[in-house]
């Protein structure tokens, strides 16, 4: 049975998945087989994160809840300071693509600010490899029309994650910053199918929205439209560190858990064809920030390591061992353990540039005896 | 007065002992926690009727359990101010069988069972994709062993203590050797009789309760084990790796019983 059929046949694929699947297989094998690779490098207990690239803050939007506000320039103008760190450029983009590659990683995320507004997002997508690595990007939708859509497919890129914060349009855009953001996502959700773009709608829950309406309504158009909306929870990070008011507690979280049997949605937290991860942290995502540095999760100012000095496998290797990081749990560290949450403001708060470089924040001798 | 030396928490925690080489939080901060359950035998009885045949009396089931309470408090020097979890349990007959087909045919089918009986709207799934049949061994002198001879020909009556969390699978076993006596590290047939009687063992509404290793038996994996866990309001069996590392989520159980 050939690889593309054994998928065909594989009961717990929805038969949508399988079919991207397939036809990523048939255009993309290297890839398809690394993707494929995953459950095994889980059952051998390695890990298998995306990486998420910010190599740019750019942004044409100022939202509310934004986790990358503190790395931009206009955050740094404000606290009248200068960046002089070395950032990293195309040449550290595709020696980071090759240590990812020789890792069995293969997915990469395109974030920021706002990718669709780097002029060198084609060369970013170059240097990454879309032949090597499932190229994913993010995007407020703004600039995503039809043809811009077809422009990603033709250059590599194979999925789109918008952000829709509300399903009224007067929220989505107050909560933006940006009237007529919201007309621009819908345009965008009919950009990518157009383009055969994969599609997944993302989303802040902050605290007691999974019990609105308006939620249930996001999840039911998503649903209709099959299109995944990936749920984030709000983080006291960013823009939203001096809104407590969003964090959500864990009965969100729970009906969140919930709605997942019913809807196509899904948090960082949701199981995935038999893997549950629980907290991703290092073992299903890491961002590498403008200036090289690793952190294990986007919302999480604190690194690891800095990947122009330091090999990717060992950054990897000392989120594994840290113990706030590496063991598996079924919470969101960043989004709901107070301990955490606390220590990460207080670190970071005594920073002006983030992240905090390894050894500040984040150590080799961390330890939950301490805060036991 | 007790006749085994270990030191509990404030929180009912069994504190690794000094000489376990293998990964144990030395202190725990009751991150995870269990919900507040009432020890009530009457209920349990009433749960573990509505789904295995029970061959005694409540009153004689009250009257086991809590000589099994008796024993393990003056074991392991237990007042009422440690805050111990004590979960009552009853495994019937189940023949000498495989683990794995008795996981497969018996027990887990029961925990969904006993499940669905308390909590018709929430889920309980089993989501290791495979037969179980020819991955579970107990090991030998943990005390599992024990009781899957026990069962073999005859039912028992057991308690459960959920003390021994935050060690590693590892330590959990070498924590389990030093209680020694009649306590064994918690299993496959155990811990499902656990929550065939206390099905919403791992249901918490407000905080995040932990995971329920099987620790008391070795795996067709070095590094993987099979457990309990809870997914929201929903119970899951499934199996995962872990290497030996301690988490604050992980947990295991010792328990002590008696045939009937």
């Amino acid at each position: 049975m050939s690889a593309t059929e054994a998928l065909m046949f594989d009961k717990s694929l929805t038969a949508g998945e399988a079919k991207k699947r397939g036809d990523l297989r048939n255009r993309k094998p290297y890839i398809a087989d690394k993707l494929a690779a995953i459950a095994d490098m889980e059952e051998a207990g390695e890990i298998s994160p995306i990486i998420r690239l910010e190599k740019s803050y750019l942004c044409n939007f100022q939202c509310t809840h934004c986790s990358a506000e503190y790395y931009m320039d206009r955050d740094l103008k404000k606290k009248e300071t200068i960046d002089d760190r070395t950032k990293i450029d195309m040449e550290a983009v595709r020696e980071l693509s090759r240590q990812a590659d020789e890792l069995g990683l293969a997915r990469f995320v395109i974030t920021g600010g706002e990718p669709l507004v780097m002029r060198d997002f084609d060369e970013v997508v170059a240097a990454i490899d879309p032949d090597k690595h499932y190229v994913i990007t993010d995007t407020n939708g703004w600039f995503l029309d039809e043809v811009r859509a077809f422009h990603l497919k033709s250059i590599g890129v194979e999925k789109v994650q918008m952000s829709l914060d509300s399903f009224v349009e007067l929220e989505h855009d107050s909560f933006r910053n940006k009237p007529g953001s919201y007309k621009r996502v819908l345009r965008g959700v009919d950009a990518c199918a157009a383009a055969g773009l994969n599609l997944i709608l993302s989303t802040v829950l902050i605290n007691g929205r999974a019990k609105t309406k308006e939620f249930r309504d996001l999840c039911q158009y998503c649903t209709d439209r099959g299109v995944g909306l990936y749920v984030s929870y709000a983080k006291p990070v960013g823009s939203a560190t001096d809104h407590p008011e969003f964090v959500i507690d864990k009965e969100d979280a729970d009906i969140l858990r919930e709605m997942e049997k019913e809807f196509l949605v899904f948090s960082h937290m949701t199981p995935s064809y038999g893997s549950y991860k629980g907290c991703i942290t290092v073992k299903g995502i890491i961002t590498v920030t403008s200036t090289g540095e690793i952190t294990p999760c986007p919302y999480i100012d604190m690194s690891f390591g800095n990947v122009m000095k330091t090999p990717l496998k060992e950054i990897l290797a000392r989120g594994m061992r840290n113990p706030w990081t590496g063991p598996h749990r079924p919470d969101c560290l960043i989004g709901e353990d107070p301990a955490f949450i606390k220590l990460h403001q207080t670190v970071t708060a005594k920073h002006k540039l983030l992240p905090v470089p390894y050894g500040e924040g984040f150590k080799d001798d961390d330890s939950l005896d301490r805060i036991a | 007065m007790s006749n085994i030396e270990v030191v509990f928490d404030a929180k009912g925690r069994l504190e690794p002992d000094a000489t376990i080489k293998s990964p144990a939080h030395l202190k725990s901060r009751n991150y995870f926690k269990f919900p507040n359950l009432e020890f009530d035998l009457s209920a349990s009885y009433k749960r573990i009727s509505a789904v295995f045949d029970i061959p005694i009396a409540e009153d004689d089931f009250v009257t086991e359990v809590e000589g099994l309470l008796k024993e393990s408090r003056v074991s392991l020097g237990l007042d009422e101010t440690k805050n111990v979890l004590a979960v009552p349990f009853f495994t019937p007959t189940l023949g000498d069988c495989d683990l794995g087909d008795i996981l497969d045919n018996t027990l887990i089918p029961a925990v969904g069972k006993s499940y669905q009986n308390i909590f018709p709207n929430y889920q309980f799934k089993n989501e290791f994709p495979h037969s179980l049949s020819g991955h579970l061994k107990s090991i030998p002198g943990l005390g599992h062993d024990r009781l899957e001879r026990a069962v073999a020909t005859g039912p028992v009556v057991g308690l459960c203590l959920c003390v021994l969390r935050e060690y590693s699978v590892h330590a959990a076993r070498e924590q389990a050797k030093i209680i020694g006596g009649n306590f064994g590290l918690a299993g496959a047939i155990d811990l499902s009789s656990v929550f065939v009687s206390q099905p919403d063992l791992l249901f918490h509404k407000n905080e995040y309760p932990p995971l329920m290793w099987m620790s008391g038996c070795q795996t067709s994996w070095d590094h993987a084990n099979f457990h309990y866990e809870a997914y929201g309001y929903n119970l899951m069996f499934n199996r995962r790796v872990h290497y030996d590392q301690v988490a604050e989520y992980w947990s295991h159980g010792v328990t002590l019983f008696k045939s009937l």
